[in-house]
């Protein structure tokens, strides 16, 4: 079985794209920590997060103190770094979640990405982003159709320094 | 992922979601939501407009599409 931790935004975005069930072909759950499900109030991110229920594919992970302890001090080791783009506590806490139990986070901000490469305590967590994940999902030939359909639905883009990375460059 | 290279996406990001802001319908959205939307083209961060603003985080991603202000991800 194979898990993966999610953070509100991506959760959100994936709620709009119209293939978002194919996240489950890569994973088998998702868990989302208590911080990060309380942001997520619309109806339409709630209704996704609904299905994922009724379906057995959604975890909901509760609060652990020892993981409260490793999310402080990822917030404040990224967050006193001026270079570093800021974490919010809950991305931290998932991020140490991801940490704690062993799993991907799947993020689209930019912070938990940086902070793998640059602080000890998290250098061996896999952070992916939407791109990263479409990127595993479709072959190359598809992949840019799909990239600007997941633009399209949700209102993301990605830098064009990834899109190259990925070879789907407009 | 080189730090600097990084910031400079940053940056691009933020010239880019404030060329791209529908700014008369920022203007037009009511208190806190003109703030947060503000916040939101300066930073990128969602999480921080909508904490700073007390707008519920997806509420403000759902206005921030209507803003036509992209989430860039780097």
């Amino acid at each position: 079985m194979s898990l993966a931790i999610v953070d509100a935004c991506f959760l959100i975005n994936w709620s709009w794209f119209r293939q978002r069930n194919d996240l489950l072909n890569l994973f088998t759950r998702l868990v989302v920590p208590t911080p990060v499900l309380v942001e997520v109030r619309t109806e339409r991110a709630r209704s996704y997060l609904a299905e994922l229920v009724v379906s057995r594919r959604l975890l909901i992970a509760p609060r652990v103190q020892a993981v409260d302890q490793l999310a402080l001090k990822l917030f404040e080791v990224i967050d006193a770094e001026p270079h570093l783009p800021t974490i919010d506590p809950p991305e931290a806490y998932a991020l140490a979640l991801a940490k704690h139990m062993r799993v991907p986070l799947l993020t689209d901000n930019a912070a938990p990405k940086l902070a793998t490469r640059y602080v000890e305590e998290v250098k061996d967590v896999e952070v992916l982003d939407s791109l990263d994940v479409l990127a595993r999902l479709y072959l190359s030939t598809r992949l840019r159709s799909k990239v600007e359909e997941f633009m399209r639905d949700t209102g993301v883009l990605f830098s064009e320094g990834r899109l190259r990375d990925y070879g789907v460059a407009p | 992922m080189e730090l600097e290279s990084v910031m400079r996406e940053l940056e691009k990001a933020r010239e880019l979601r404030r060329k791209s802001a529908d700014w008369a319908y920022i203007e037009s959205r009511p208190e806190p939501l003109k703030t947060a939307l503000k916040i939101f083209v300066e930073t990128g961060d969602l999480w921080y407009a909508s904490a700073m603003t007390g707008v519920p985080l997806d509420e403000l991603n759902e206005e921030r599409k209507k803003a036509r202000i992209p989430l860039v991800v780097v």
